[in-house]
């Protein structure tokens, strides 16, 4: 009886190699080297900074300013959603095809896929520059602080929620939109009636997912000058304050728990 | 509502037949049965009558108009008293009875009405009076994906009487319900349209009820009216004729037609 072989074992080899060849020129061409890390000045210099981070900064006067900077990030992820909502909404409506009225009747081509083809690409537009570039653009315009980082929330965003919106109004189940424009009700009504009672929770789940995500984006936006915990983190770092750094660290830690907890909250009250 | 067509016929894009061109004439106020074998056109026709699909050919009058002359306005306008129940009606399933029913009004509600209504229904009463009379009323407040399919199609029917439509479509409007519901739920529907005067034309697979129920009949085969009689003249060849090709024709049962009503 010849050995029983897992027929699988050669595929998965075979995977394995590949994967690693094509790997390894993106390793070569990065110039990760891990024992940069381990070099004896750069241990030093890591071993002093990290030494810093113990204990916390914890003085009244730092402790405030922590508090207003979460505060302040919380609020520019929170605005900028708001903001992007609005901007992104309409621009679903108007590219979803959905509501599109040749769709449903025989009527010839409307103008509505002339309108639809530049919005799309102005959704494109506006989600494929990276927050973070629209984010230096506003700083330069409106100075440093939360402003900037809320613009640019709200036009990344706008663009990814314009988007995701149009594509879950487009996989919900068209017939009942139709069946109440075929009795005339306007698009607006049938949206209302027929497609957001499937679209609904998908919506609000997605949403607060992008909150989320909002409030990371805002940390880093921070960074550059655009307020919040960032612009701390940054200020802190810049003065090898490693204390300080730490407690701001736990800090955003903290509030990204916090968010988690409060969508993973959300989505189940809405999903039962 | 009066229908008149003349000459009026469909083709579809494809391969598939349509509606050989036919002269009909239903007047206001008129019941009328259409009864044929599956995939006569039957579907075509009622979504022709209701202004779903532009003729090919031919010429469709309601009340005298021609509703693929009116403008985008007039024609949402004309589609408001117009209600259609379908086999499978479409209803969102997350979306609760009420709002369902209540969104037969929407042609005839400004936007900031339907809003609010959106919000919360502001009319209990004419919802479940209608749900009374089709006997479910203690689903008023469910969720449309926890009916049965007859439960379902009693809905779609509600939501046309609450439309108080002047013309009611039915196309296999209780194909999902045993034959005595069936009966009831037709019966109720055809002493509502009597009421409100409103002219009804339903698509039947049940011949008994389209004859008792209804003083007209039409039979439809292959996209060609087969007859067009008074119920009571109708006579048992005819009908043989009207189904029985479907039978000889077709040696190798090509698609059983399952009547599949998902839940929503």
């Amino acid at each position: 009886m010849a050995t029983l072989r897992d027929p699988a074992s050669l595929p998965r080899l075979a995977i394995s190699l590949l994967a690693i060849v094509l790997l390894w020129p993106g390793l070569q061409l990065s110039e990760f080297n891990p024992a940069l890390l381990l070099a004896a000045e750069n241990r030093q210099n890591m071993g002093q900074f990290l030494d810093g981070f113990w204990p916390l900064a914890h003085d009244r006067e730092f402790l405030t300013l922590v508090l207003h900077a979460t505060l302040e990030t919380l609020a520019m992820a929170t605005v900028g959603m708001a903001l992007a909502f609005l901007l992104g909404m309409p621009l679903a409506l108007l590219v979803t095809r959905v509501l599109s009225r040749r769709h449903f009747s025989g009527r010839a081509a409307s103008a509505g896929s002339f309108v639809r083809a530049p919005l799309r690409l102005l959704l494109v537009v506006l989600r494929s520059i990276p927050e973070i570039v629209w984010a230096l653009l506003f700083v330069r315009a409106v100075g440093l602080g939360p402003t900037a980082g809320v613009l640019a929330i709200a036009i990344t965003y706008g663009g990814m929620l314009g988007k995701v919106y149009a594509e879950i109004f487009e996989s919900t189940d068209p017939k009942p939109a139709r069946a109440l424009l075929a009795a005339g009700s306007s698009r607006l009504q049938a949206f209302c009636y027929g497609v957001l009672p499937s679209a609904g929770d998908e919506l609000v789940s997605y949403s607060v997912y992008r909150w989320e995500c909002a409030l990371r984006a805002s940390v880093v936006m921070g960074i550059v000058g655009a307020g919040g915990l960032g612009q701390q983190v940054e200020l802190s770092l810049r003065m090898f304050a490693g204390a300080e750094v730490a407690t701001l660290l736990l800090a955003f830690i903290l509030l990204v728990a916090l968010a988690d907890g409060l969508s993973r909250v959300l989505r189940k009250a809405l999903l039962t | 509502m009066q229908l008149q067509l003349t000459g009026m016929g469909f083709t579809h894009a494809g391969s598939r037949a349509g509606l050989a061109p036919l002269d009909l004439t239903i007047a206001h106020g008129e019941h009328v049965a259409i009864i044929g074998p599956s995939g006569a056109g039957k579907t075509t026709l009622l979504r022709l009558l209701g202004c779903q699909l532009k003729p090919t050919q031919g010429q469709y009058l309601l009340d005298a108009q021609a509703p693929w002359q009116l403008s985008a306005r007039g024609l949402r306008e004309l589609r408001s008293r117009i209600g259609l129940i379908h086999q499978q009606p479409p209803l969102p399933p997350r979306q609760r009875v009420i709002s369902a029913i209540g969104a037969g009004r929407l042609g005839q509600w400004s936007l900031l009405h339907s809003l609010r209504n959106w919000f919360s229904p502001q009319d209990l009463d004419g919802p479940r009076r209608i749900l009374t009379q089709l006997d479910i009323s203690e689903k008023l407040f469910e969720r449309c994906d926890q009916l049965s399919g007859g439960q379902l199609q009693r809905v779609g029917i509600a939501r046309v009487l609450y439309q108080q439509a002047q013309l009611i479509l039915a196309d296999e409007p209780v194909s999902a319900m045993d034959p005595h519901l069936a009966q009831h739920t037709l019966r109720t529907l055809t002493e509502q349209a009597r009421k409100h005067s409103a002219t009804l034309v339903a698509s039947l697979h049940n011949v008994d009820l389209a004859l008792s129920l209804f003083p007209r009949v039409i039979g439809l085969r292959d996209g060609v009216v087969a007859f067009d009689l008074p119920s009571n003249e109708v006579s048992p060849a005819q009908l043989k004729a009207l189904y029985a090709n479907e039978r000889l024709g077709s040696p190798v049962p090509s698609n059983p037609t399952v009547i599949h009503i998902p839940r929503c």
